[in-house]
């Protein structure tokens, strides 16, 4: 995961606390280098203990990490599986549908990334609790045309189904200001959602 | 008038100091009638429940600039003199000062009308969020409420 892909509470965490969230990466790097596990079994057994300590965000983010790793969706899903016994059905099903979410979000990631030459790739910036609920202050969307802002906010539903309630009451921000429905939106425009404010 | 010379916008981190600190940050104007101000204060409860404070977002190139635009339609929609606007981010403790303005006009009720009129505006349209620090061993603060 690189840095700017970090969940938005981590990084304004790591901002504040940097010392503490520097000893916090040594001591995974010790425990990475304490044995002979490889990578993607370390991420399938810490997907596993985060099954178990009912963690979605760790999940996910190790989700991540494991496929990084080489792990499939199978081994994933029968990693999570493995709790069923031990951690009940409740939280097992839990965990599997926080898998999914992350799964759907790498997936229309890598659909960003090696889109043909004529697709239009728009990244929105989110902001406040929908950063928070969909764990990253960014998110990269896929078009075939200059896509209209009502298209825009429809992918960011199907691709964040965690925020789509909120998207009613969301305007999309162009170029750092509003922007109407039918707007067209480029590639090469900023674009941010912005949900319920609240400042003052 | 040269409106945008009577316009002042400025997001800092943590708290605002207190103007008594910061005397230039006051504002003046010549042929006012009146002076005003509010500060908003983070209040040490929301729902009842204990915070340190709150965590202020902003997207911050919108944000001054969506400022700026409340304060040039507050001098023409309201006639009044010239407007400075204050606001944090980043963290700010509870019993501080996150947000002030400072209006001034030639009498008090245009002055006063525009200060409620763009308080308003500001918590519909600005891009600044909120995150509560409750004062707990869980953090679990992302609720938008006013101030």
């Amino acid at each position: 995961m690189t840095d700017h892909n970090l969940p938005s509470t981590f990084r304004r965490f790591a901002t504040q606390f940097p010392g503490v969230v520097a000893c916090h990466e040594n001591m995974a790097k010790a425990v990475d280098a304490a044995g002979p596990l490889d990578a993607k079994t370390r991420a399938l057994i810490k997907i596993g203990i985060c099954v178990g300590a009912e963690m979605e965000s760790a999940l996910r983010s190790h989700v991540q990490s494991a496929r990084q790793a080489g792990a499939t969706k199978p081994e994933i899903e029968q990693a999570i599986l493995q709790a069923m016994n031990t951690c009940g059905f409740h939280r097992t099903v839990a965990a599997w549908s926080w898998a999914q979410i992350q799964f759907q979000r790498d997936d229309h990631s890598e659909a960003a990334g090696p889109a043909g030459a004529s697709a239009v790739r728009i990244s929105v910036k989110l902001f406040g609790p929908q950063a928070h609920v969909a764990n990253t202050d960014e998110v990269r969307l896929t078009f075939e045309h200059d896509p209209t802002c009502a298209q825009v906010l429809d992918a960011l539903g199907d691709s964040c189904p965690e925020i789509s309630r909120t998207l009613s009451g969301s305007r999309l921000a162009v170029n750092q200001g509003f922007a109407t429905p039918e707007a067209i939106v480029r590639e090469s425009d900023e674009v941010a959602l912005i949900g319920l404010v609240g400042g003052g | 008038m040269d409106t945008e010379k009577n316009i002042r916008i400025s997001i800092t981190e943590g708290p605002l100091p207190a103007l008594h600190s910061t005397p230039t940050n006051r504002l003046s104007c010549e042929g006012a009638g009146a002076m005003l101000r509010f500060d908003g204060i983070v209040r040490p409860t929301e729902d009842d429940r204990p915070i340190d404070g709150i965590a202020y977002e902003a997207y911050e190139p919108m944000a001054q600039n969506a400022l700026r635009e409340l304060a040039r339609t507050a001098i023409e929609k309201f006639g009044v003199l010239a407007i400075t606007v204050e606001h944090s981010k980043g963290m700010v403790p509870n019993s501080m000062c996150s947000f002030r303005l400072q209006v001034a006009s030639t009498h008090r009720k245009e002055g006063l009308a525009a200060l409620d009129w763009f308080i308003d505006e500001m918590k519909r349209d600005v891009p600044l969020w909120k995150h509560h620090a409750w004062s707990s061993v869980l953090p679990n603060s992302e609720e938008v409420n006013d101030a």
